[in-house]
Parts: structure tokens; sequence; C-alpha cells
């Protein structure tokens, strides 16, 4: 491990409505990365445009509130986790999440789980869906504390021409 | 962990690079000690990013379905052989009919992934049967190229990615982003970087790059070639000099064709294809990018040819994206090498001699003639032929009924030469061996070509075919406005026009990727795209089952909504074997090329008891 990488993190992924593609490069990415087990839901906005939703890492997950086993922890770079020895499928992460980022992909009965990739960003890379991605929509970035820009929706998902196809 | 040569992704001709990563820890393979794709090297087109298919690519070299052994299916039984005996039986059969037909009987098909190394290699062996009958396998690639080749424009290439950075003007004919998803990013880099760039998208309906099409152009159904012709008159107007050479004649032919006739022809207003045509002939770089696909277009070889003789004009540059990695390479080869030839079959043409009766032999290398084609031609060819030849890695319709399969090694397994769409050709340094039994097909092709003694004499293959004069292409293109016009008038009340289109099933239906999880990823089944006012009318809603019949069959497919589609009009992605059923094609005389326009289809809603 590079020295510092105990730090705390503060980039997450944000996508940029604009520019995705809907090709699902970044599911297949992260399916390849994570044993064959996608951690990142694809949108269907009105069975018209196909976008990721990803795990924002809460500040107070209800993810890791819900689990009975203890098995979500929040890691040294304030990423929220699944232990895999400790998950035992039960879904009630996936039914807490208010952003229904954890899909209905339970394989070897573990919840499937946004880690970040943090195999690759504690060495200073960006997650495989970042990186993958085809449009250039998704961007690993320091979050601000604040929305003052116009052009962030949420924080996380950022457009300048929200209804472009409304 | 050490790193590998670098690969090309197989799955289109964006050529797109990885380097498969060594890692002694995980083996997929004992003997192939590949452990991972990386791709965020910066320097291949790709720029670090790879869509879904390439992804998975891994799979396609550790697939479980992986074809090992030759197979041997004499008296409908099939049974694993050996090599020798194999190519020996191969050798036998052809000897018998080319000693009962003739050469020109037997018939020769090359996939796109082929290396222009097995393009030599297959005229070569053409050559030793003594047939002129050789041609690409790959009907979109085929009608798209043979566009090109007999269009005489010869604009600018594309060389690289950063041209189209710089591009301020860009006209996208077709859904690049499906095809080649890569290629998203370098236009949407254009599209984005300065708000006031143009990037204009041509296409019927609200395609995933028509999303991003400012403007974007709605043509009519069909109305491609109409609107290119329109600019094009257009962009002749005010060509600066030198003018092309075919110029003269260009303007002489569309002169009969008044302008706005033939905005009215393509759906597209006269002032916003105007506009378009000033803004790629204006300052700066402009580029003309026009993606391999089927079905939301008729005549895909005029719809290229004036997309190329349209960017000559304006000076633009022009990116021809292919669905198969090579080929393009294997058709600049066969053309150099006289195939087919002005007496030989091409593909569609092929296909349709072997139903007669005409061609006994079909050997195919590299391809799958009827999980690529729509319609059932393929198909009956296959059944009717005397002898059958397949090289394939993985399963496939055509490997279900060959009588000889040979296992083959595909991109990653061979060396080989690739010609991609964007940059210059990449030479191919096999990182693994292939599994099994399996065998690269330049060592089939050469084997088999040594076997077979020149037959003298018969070989009958003329050199290659000249480009069309403007002056014939264009009268084409008038025949089929013309006709378009009158077929216009023949749909009946109660019928729907069935696009085929490329969409993303289309792409996770590929030779390949269909067997890919991928396909299970990302796209599950295909679906029946219609309008919310046709689906109200029909009464089903997102996701119930439809009955389609068209003419040549019918299939049930799940209804998806899309609130763009024209009237009338629904689309299905033809690489499904159940919307493949639906379709029709027709060979082009002029071109020899294969056309797929829409079909006109009957819909109702399951479970109600038959039709009108």
């Amino acid at each position: 491990m590079p020295s510092g990488s105990a730090q705390t993190i503060r980039s997450r992924i944000v996508l940029d409505l604009d520019r995705c593609t809907g090709c699902r490069a970044c599911g297949a990415a992260c399916h390849v990365g994570h044993h064959e087990q996608t951690n990142l839901v694809p949108g269907i906005v009105a069975d018209v445009a196909i976008l990721p939703v990803h795990c924002r890492h809460c500040e107070q997950p209800a993810c890791l509130a819900a689990c009975p086993r203890a098995a979500l922890y929040r890691d040294e770079h304030g990423f929220v986790r699944r232990s895999e020895l400790l998950c035992i499928g039960c879904h009630s992460c996936a039914v807490a999440c208010p952003f229904g980022v954890i899909p209905d992909e339970f394989k070897r009965h573990v919840a499937p789980k946004c880690d970040l990739c943090v195999d690759r960003v504690a060495a200073g890379g960006v997650p495989r869906c970042v990186a993958t991605c085809t449009a250039g929509a998704l961007s690993f970035v320091e979050l601000q504390e604040s929305a003052e820009s116009p052009e962030y929706v949420g924080g996380r998902i950022r457009s300048r021409t929200i209804l472009r196809r409304a | 962990m050490t790193t590998d040569a670098i690969a090309i992704c197989p799955f289109c001709s964006m050529g797109c690079t990885w380097r498969l990563v060594r890692d002694a820890g995980t083996r997929y393979r004992a003997e192939a000690p590949v452990a991972a794709l990386d791709y965020t090297a910066r320097g291949g087109p790709n720029r670090g990013s790879l869509c879904g298919k390439g992804n998975m690519a891994l799979e396609l070299l550790t697939h479980p379905n992986r074809l090992e052994t030759p197979l041997l299916r004499l008296a409908g039984e099939s049974r694993a052989a050996g090599w020798d005996e194999a190519l020996g039986h191969v050798v036998r059969r052809l000897g018998e009919i080319r000693a009962r037909h003739g050469g020109r009987s037997v018939g020769l098909l090359l996939g796109s992934g082929a290396s222009s190394e097995e393009a030599a290699a297959a005229a070569r062996l053409a050559r030793a049967i003594g047939t002129p009958h050789l041609d690409l396998c790959a009907p979109a690639d085929h009608a798209l190229t043979r566009g090109l080749e007999l269009a005489g424009a010869r604009p600018a290439r594309v060389e690289n990615v950063e041209q189209i950075d710089a591009m301020r003007a860009v006209l996208v004919v077709g859904d690049l982003f499906t095809l080649a998803p890569c290629a998203a990013k370098p236009v949407l880099d254009a599209r984005y970087r300065d708000r006031r760039h143009t990037v204009a998208v041509l296409a019927p309906t609200r395609t995933r790059t028509a999303w991003f099409g400012r403007p974007f152009l709605r043509c009519d159904v069909n109305g491609e070639a109409a609107a290119l012709a329109a600019m094009l008159a257009l962009a002749l107007e005010r060509a600066q000099e030198p003018a092309p050479a075919w110029a003269a004649e260009a303007r002489a032919a569309l002169a009969r064709w008044p302008l706005p006739d033939l905005a009215r022809r393509s759906g597209v207003a006269l002032e916003r294809a105007a506009a378009l045509a000033a803004a790629l002939a204006g300052e700066g770089e402009a580029g003309v990018l026009l993606a391999s696909e089927f079905g939301a277009r008729a005549r895909l070889d005029l719809v290229a040819a004036l997309a190329a003789m349209l960017a000559e004009a304006t000076g633009a540059r022009f990116l021809a994206m292919l669905e198969g990695p090579n080929s393009a390479g294997v058709r600049a080869v066969l053309r150099a090498e006289g195939f087919p030839g002005a007496d030989g079959h091409t593909m569609p043409e092929l296909l349709e001699a072997v139903v007669r009766g005409d061609v006994k032999a079909l050997l195919v290398f590299g391809s799958d003639p009827v999980a690529v084609s729509p319609g059932s031609l393929a198909a009956r060819a296959m059944a009717s032929a005397a002898l059958t030849v397949v090289t394939a890695a993985l399963p496939g319709p055509a490997v279900e009924t060959a009588e000889v399969v040979l296992p083959a090694a595909v991109i990653g397994e061979k060396a080989g030469t690739v010609l991609p769409a964007l940059g210059p050709s990449v030479a191919m340094a096999p990182v693994m061996p292939p599994p099994g039994w399996a065998r690269p097909d330049l060592q089939v092709l050469a084997a088999l070509a040594a076997a077979l003694a020149p037959d003298g004499g018969a070989a009958g293959v003329r050199g290659g075919e000249e480009p069309l004069a403007a002056r014939e292409l264009f009268a084409e293109l008038d025949l089929f406005l013309r006709a378009e016009g009158r077929e216009e008038v023949a749909v009946e009340p109660g019928e729907l026009q069935l696009l085929a289109e490329a969409s993303a099933t289309n792409a996770a239906e590929g030779l390949h990727t269909a067997q890919l999880s991928w396909a299970r990823y990302a796209h599950p089944e295909a679906r029946l795209t219609v309008s919310p006012a046709l689906a109200s009318a029909l009464g089903v809603r997102a996701g119930d089952r439809v009955r389609v019949r068209s003419n040549w069959g019918q299939a049930e497919l799940a209804v998806r909504l899309d609130a763009g589609l024209p009237e009338g009009v629904v689309t299905a992605p033809h690489r499904d074997p159940a919307v493949r059923g639906l379709l029709s094609w027709r060979r082009e005389p002029m071109m020899r090329s294969l056309d797929l326009r829409p079909d006109r289809v009957h819909v109702e809603p399951l479970g109600e008891v038959g039709g009108a």
C-alpha cells in the first residue's frame, strides 16, 4: 500500500447526464472487476434512457444501520464497504438503501456493494466504471461541501440541460 | 506481474487496443496465463476507456463453449474427428465436386475478423480451386465498402481520434455510438468543448447517437440518401477549386432533381441541410462519420457513396466505422487480388447461387453467414449446398448444420494484420495458443490450397472492378428515389413498417458477443419498439408481448415504448434470431451488394384470436 493510503478520500463518482450514452460499459467493467457481481444499478428512466446509479457512500448510511450482522462498515478511507465474511445476503441493506443502488444480484450469498474499487483508488487510480466510461460521462472528483454551481444536481449527478431526454 | 503484447478489440472496427496482463497467480487456462485486460494506456483510439463488449473480451479467449476439435457431420450424425481426417474429407469432397461441376461450383466466404494475411491466403485457395467466388461475409460492411469502392470519391481519412476532437463541424450518419461506443468520447468532446460546435446526426429515429445531435436532422424512413444528395448538390454549388474529378458529372446528374424535391423526399428541411453543408465546408476541420448499420436505412451502399462524396466536396475528413474489426482490410486485399471480380459472385449473389444450385460447395472461414445475415437466405443456402465447411470459434446456427466444422482461433490467439477504421494497420501477435486442437484459419487455408492442385485454365478470375462513373451512380440514385415514391403508396391500412435497427441488443447479438455474458448482462431479450400512440391503439403496455407477422414469418416479441418514433414505424434489432425471420433482403444488381429495407408487418396483441 502506498503511503497515505489510510487518509480519507473525499472523491466520489459524479455522472454527467449530458454525456451518458447508456452503453453500460461501466456495469460491464464492474461486473468483470468484482467477480461477476455488478455493484451499480442501470437506472432506466421511463424506458427512454439508461444511466448508471452509483452508491453515494453516504454520511449516515441507511444500509449500514440496517445490517443485522454489522457486515457493513466504514473503512479507513471513508468508504462504506461490505465484509464478504460477515455478510449473510439477507437483503436488509438493499431494502434500506434510499437510492436503490444495491442491485438484486446476490451471488455467493453476499450483497453487491460498491467498494469504489478501493484496490485501485488507494493506489491513486480511479474506479473501474470511471476508467472504462466510453463517453467521458463519469468522473471521480472531490465533492464540494455545497452545491453552489448550478451545474450540480444533488451532488452526484450533474447536467446543464436536465430535461434533454424528456 | 508482467504485461504482454498489445491486442486489438475484435468487436468493431474502432481499433481499441489493450494489453493482456499475465499473472502467475490467476490463470484462466493452464496454458493461457492471462489474468486481465489492461486498457488504461492512453495510446489507442479508446484512450483508456472500453465498451461493455470489450470489457468482456477475455471471456472469448476462455469461453467454456469454445470449439476444440474438428467435427464431421455425415448422414445426419455429428462426431469429432482429427484434423487429418477432416481436412482429407474436405479435400476429397471438393475434388469430387470440382471434377463433376468445375471449379466455379465452389464458393468461399471470409469473416470480418480474418486478418489481411488470411484474406490473401483465401485468395490463393480460391485460385487453387479455380473459383472467382470469394467475398467478405459481413452484410452491412459489405454493402458499405462496396459503395465506397465503386464511388470513386477519395476523401481525406480520419487518421486518429485527435482529429475528431479538433473538428468544428461533424455530420454523423447512423447510430455510431451503438456500433462503436468508444467513439462517443471524441465526438462528445467535440460537441461539448465549445458549445457553438455543430455535431449533426442524420437518422430517421431518435437513436442513442441522435440524442446528442445538435442539430438532429430527422429524415424520413429511407431518407438518408436523398438528404445526403441534397447536401451534396448544395456543397457542389460552392465547391472550392480544385473540384473533385467527378464533380462535373455529379452536378449534371443532380441537376435533374430540384433541391426542394430532394428535401421533400428526404424529410429534412432544405434550410437545415443547407446550413449543415455550409458548416461542413466552412473554416476549420470538419468530418463526416458513417456507421455501418442496416435497417434504419435503405441502400447503405448509396448512402456510403454519397457521404464520401459529400466529405470530399466539402473538404471534410471521412470515417467509415465498420462492424468487423478487419472488414476494410479483407475487402482491400480481396480487391487487390481481383475477387470477386466481374465474373465472380459477391456475397449475396453467392448465397443466391447456392440456393439455386449453381454453386455446390460453400466454404466459410471465420464467420457464421446465418447469424450475420438478416432473412432466411443464408440458412437456406447452408441447407441446400452439397458441401458446407465452416471454421468457427464458438457454436452458432451455421455450425449446427455444416458438414465439416473446423475449430478456429480468435484475435489474441493468432498473428496477423488488421486495418481498423481509425489509424494505420495494426500487427497482432498471438498472446496465447488457441484451446484444444483449434488452429488459426491461416493454417487451414494454406493446407487446403496446398492439397488442391490447380485445375488449370478454369481459374477465370479477371481483374477487379473499376469504380462507377458518377453518372451511373446517380442513375442508381434516381431509380432508388423514384421506386421509393411508388412503394410508399403500396402501404396498406393496418400495416406498419418494421425498421431493422442496430440497437444495443443488436450489438450484443454479434457473432461472438451473443455468447458472452455481456449479452445476458446488458440486454436480456430483443424488444419491438413501438410509439405510445400505437401501444394504446393495440391495448398493450411496455413489457407486454405481441405477435409480429411479416410476409416471411412471424415472431412474438415484448414491447418497448419510444415516444420519438415516427408514425407507422416499429423497430426491432435485426440480429435477433426471432426478428431475422421477419426480414427479407434484396440484392442490388448494380452495386451487387445486399439491401435491407423496412418490411411491412402486422402487429397484434398476444392472446387474442387470429388477425383481420
